[in-house]
């Protein structure tokens, strides 16, 4: 069993050995016959061992055709421009054919390719006279635009099998945080596709760099334009083929194509690991990590519950949470008297000091907050959340008040679009009903934060509530419920599809969370609820008081 | 594949004998060209170009019947 290995790897290195003697040894007598003077390039015997003058590359060459630095010149102008046409109109076609579903899809690309198996000699006579009636024969443009058509197709063709192999719920996630189909192109999709642009743009290097021959012989005879490959050219046929300075200009002539590939070759390493991170840091931008206390708040006692609020948010932080999400009345306390008076020394104005103390809370941990308090404007009194990030302040009115409180109600139901996945507020009893989580998830919300006081006595009602706005609506809910004495605690994170992620007890606790938006997204395209309303027929919820 | 590159080849015959000696090296490729560009003939020229390309299409509708037909 060994020997027979042993002799396969011996015929396959000497099958290979074969090959690349088989391409190198013209490369090498270039190289070879580079160095030589002309007297001893046609000596007979060949000499094993060539003579060596420096003088081909650094006189005679130059001396014969003066121009041949121009001809360089020109030659990179040229597969510059090419490169940059192709890539620049190979990465929305590749994006199309990969991404869009049209008809005939396959074929276009086919013909496309097609393209490819005619050489362009064949083209010549109708290009001649397209380019005669352009007036640009002899300019830069009679390589350049022929080039950039027979290296597009087989970049379209690269371009697309790239673009398909990057996972599409990463444009999703880049939709949901409000990119246009170009922004995403441009900001996700091309930078993960550094190796695959990078091979295409090699590709279409290397195949202008060569295939400007042709296309130079046929429409460029003026010496200004013309490139290194036609430009060796010149070194034939006056009265002899100098051979060694041919060979020497070759040798210079194929210098940056190599020189490109092993340069870019590193690149093409290092692209695919940045596109290995970016990949990581994409899949972080799409998940939120958020928090959930499940505090008890002492009635009146603001001092004791920022405190407490302080320390959450710390801890909370600490675990990566961008967002932390405190019980209904977290810094007022759930008042146990209900008397006017009462709740009027209870509440405060916003902007005021708890919302002071809480901005500081949110800057020095970085955190965004939501906690709720009584917020006094003129003589009335609302049970309002403030959505507290580093350096602005939001609130939220609760709009469906509980029979039992004496508050006035809010009357706006907006979303807060500036995180990702659109934040929506309800408070507590806001929950019970299905219309306001519903006009918050058609606004965009695909979050809804519900800080609530939920009695010990309606625990298990609650949660089956929480559970279905979650499950209607498609969206990730976070439940932060009041603990201690008299509340149901039960804190929790339902997910799209209805399914507790994660819950408290009835105790004091801190919940953490990563919220998969990308999974929201695919769940919603998998049922299919949002394309299926029937609105025509919802009017009745508006009409009927 | 290669059997199609090998046809579209000019360049290197091209340099290497120009179509000669005596046409005995010219392809269906070097005679499109020639005719075109030595001779300033663009009619015959576009008829050679166009039988070739009649050629390569036969060649390539086979070719991706048998190959392509996995890839896509």
């Amino acid at each position: 069993m060994k020997e027979l290995k042993m002799f396969k790897h011996i015929l396959l290195y000497s099958v290979i050995f074969v090959f690349l003697l088989f391409i190198l040894t013209p490369l090498i007598e270039m190289v070879f016959t580079s160095f030589q003077s002309m007297d001893s390039v046609f000596s007979i015997p060949h000499p094993l061992l060539p003579e060596f003058h420096i003088s081909t590359y650094t006189k005679e060459m130059w001396e014969q055709v003066p121009l041949l630095p121009r001809y360089f010149l020109n030659s990179l102008i040229i597969s510059f421009a090419v490169t940059i046409i192709s890539i620049c109109l190979a990465s929305p076609a590749g994006y199309s054919i990969s991404r869009f579903k049209f008809p005939g899809r396959h074929l276009l690309l086919l013909i496309t390719l097609s393209i490819n198996m005619f050489s362009p000699v064949i083209l010549l006579v109708p290009l001649y006279k397209t380019m005669a009636a352009f007036r640009i024969l002899n300019t830069y443009w009679s390589m350049i635009l022929p080039g950039a058509a027979f290296t597009l197709p087989f970049c379209i063709w690269m371009l697309a099998g790239y673009f398909k192999n990057i996972p599409k719920d990463l444009e999703e996630a880049s939709f949901i945080d409000g990119c246009s189909r170009a922004q995403t192109l441009i900001r996700i999709v091309l930078p993960l596709s550094a190796p695959g642009l990078v091979t295409a743009a090699i590709y279409s290097f290397i195949v202008s760099w060569s295939q400007q021959f042709i296309f130079a012989l046929a429409f460029a005879t003026d010496k200004e334009v013309m490139p290194i490959t036609r430009g060796i050219y010149e070194y034939f046929g006056r009265n002899i083929n100098q051979w060694n300075t041919i060979m020497s200009s070759s040798v210079i002539a194929i210098v940056p194509v190599i020189f490109l590939f092993i340069f870019l070759q590193r690149y093409l390493i290092q692209g695919l690991t940045a596109g290995a991170t970016k990949m990581q840091m994409l899949k972080k931008m799409k998940n939120m990590r958020v928090a959930i206390a499940q505090i008890e708040a002492k009635p009146g006692n603001k001092e004791h519950n920022i405190d407490k609020i302080s320390k959450y948010s710390q801890k909370a932080s600490k675990k990566g949470a961008r967002l932390i999400i405190f019980p209904e009345l977290s810094v007022a306390g759930y008042p146990n008297d209900f008397s006017r008076k009462a709740l009027k020394i209870l509440s405060e104005l916003v902007p005021g000091p708890s919302t002071d103390l809480l901005l500081q809370i949110a800057k020095k941990h970085s955190i965004d907050i939501i906690a709720g308090l009584a917020e006094k404007e003129g003589n009335k009194i609302f049970d309002t959340s403030l959505f507290v990030r580093e350096n602005n302040v939001e609130k939220y009115r609760k709009t469906h008040v509980h029979w039992t409180e004496p508050f006035s109600p809010g009357n706006k139901l907006e979303i807060n679009d500036t995180i990702p996945g659109g934040l929506g507020i309800l408070i507590c009893f806001d929950a019970s009903f299905s219309e306001p989580a519903r006009i918050l998830t058609l606004q965009g919300a695909k979050t809804i934060a519900v800080p609530s006081a939920v009695p010990e006595s309606f625990g298990k009602p609650a949660q089956m509530r929480m559970i279905a706005r979650a499950l209607d609506n498609q969206i990730y809910l976070l439940y932060s419920n009041l603990c201690g004495k008299g509340f149901a605690g039960d804190s929790m994170v339902v997910g799209p599809r209805g399914e507790i992620i994660v819950r408290a007890g009835k105790s004091e606790s801190l919940l953490i969370c990563d919220l998969d938006f990308a999974f929201l997204a695919s769940w919603r395209k998998e049922e299919k609820i949002f394309p299926g309303r029937r609105p025509e027929l919802y009017g009745k919820l508006t009409d009927v008081r | 594949m290669s059997s199609v590159w090998t046809f579209n080849s000019f360049d290197i015959i091209w340099v290497q004998t120009g179509g000669g000696p005596l046409s005995a090296t010219t392809t269906l490729v070097i005679k499109t060209y020639k005719t075109a560009f030595r001779q300033w003939d663009f009619g015959v020229s576009s008829t050679l170009a166009v039988i070739t390309f009649i050629i390569l299409t036969i060649v390539s509708i086979v070719y991706s019947r048998f190959v392509l037909k996995e890839d896509l």
